[in-house]
């Protein structure tokens, strides 16, 4: 690619990339561009693209990987809410390529009581020596993949909410 | 096809990656500071989870900037089923009543982050502290 600049205005509209008139990249945009691309560019810019979504798991299905897509790039890292609707259940987790960790209310075992988890970004303790724990098992181009792991026989739903940052 | 200044796009795929960590603290220790250290990087703000152990009541989520925290954090040791927001801590570890330890973020370090802690009465138990630090 010859000499070329992206410029940013004050709107979206006003991207601009411009290019040499010796450049000859086939496809190579020369003028102003829509807000497609100035959108793009603001991202580019900002750094901070994320993506916030739900997900559930009904905890009496056996362990196994569950992948949640849609989330548009593959994230950095993410951050985790969950709980199992009108229960005790309820857990707060975030991870990313290397390390996850999380805080879980472990209420259904010992009232009232608290742990923290390594692995687990996601901790649904229904009862006494039984839980359900997700943990992040990739971050995929689409999203990401949970591995499931229970003890013992879980019950309920688990919804999961998240916020993917690329 | 190729659009625009590639330095820039490039730039794209260097964002600021967190660096997820654990450490503990001994409740039984007298007020000090506590250096957080094999981060990578200065961070820009860091989230904490804390619980302790032996496991109890307190669990806490918290975060901080190089000049403020914040926290929300189970009060159950003095007040059954309430929890309560610290404007300053993000780690408040209240595991029996009536005392309390609590970690202030008070420097952001070239490779991690130093928490200032002070305690209320004589807690016991230890700290168990997760924690995500970003650039």
């Amino acid at each position: 690619m010859g000499n070329s600049a992206i410029g940013r205005g004050t709107a979206v509209e006003d991207f601009k990339v411009k290019a040499s008139s010796t450049d000859a990249t086939p496809g190579f945009l020369d003028g102003k561009v829509g807000s497609g691309m100035g959108v793009v560019s603001d991202l580019l810019e900002s750094n901070a693209v994320t993506f916030i979504g739900t997900f559930t798991r009904d905890n009496t299905v056996a362990d196994g990987t569950q992948a949640i897509t849609g989330v548009g790039f593959q994230p950095t890292y993410i951050i985790f809410l969950a709980n199992v609707a009108s229960a005790a259940p309820a857990s707060w987790g975030f991870g990313d390529s290397a390390a996850s960790v999380g805080l879980s209310n472990r209420h259904a075992e010992s009232p009232n009581e608290y742990e923290t988890r390594t692995l687990d970004v996601i901790h649904s303790r229904t009862a006494t020596s039984v839980a359900n724990a997700g943990r992040l098992q990739s971050l995929d181009s689409d999203g990401f993949t949970i591995n499931w792991v229970k003890q013992n026989s879980p019950t309920g739903t688990t919804t999961a909410r998240f916020i993917a940052i690329k | 096809m190729q659009v625009g200044d590639l330095t820039k796009q490039d730039a794209s795929v260097q964002l600021p990656v967190p660096f997820i960590g654990s450490f503990n603290r001994d409740n039984t220790v007298a007020d000090g500071t506590q250096a957080v250290t094999g981060v990578g990087f200065t961070p820009s703000y860091v989230l904490f989870f804390s619980a302790t152990a032996p496991v109890s009541v307190s669990g806490t989520i918290g975060f901080a900037t190089a000049t403020t925290g914040r926290s929300f954090f189970s009060n159950h040791a003095n007040s059954a089923d309430t929890f309560n927001l610290d404007d300053d801590s993000p780690l408040r570890t209240v595991n029996v009543a009536a005392t309390t330890n609590e970690g202030d973020l008070t420097s952001m370090d070239a490779d991690g982050f130093t928490i200032t802690w002070t305690k209320v009465g004589a807690p016991t138990g230890t700290t168990l502290c997760r924690f995500m630090a970003v650039k």
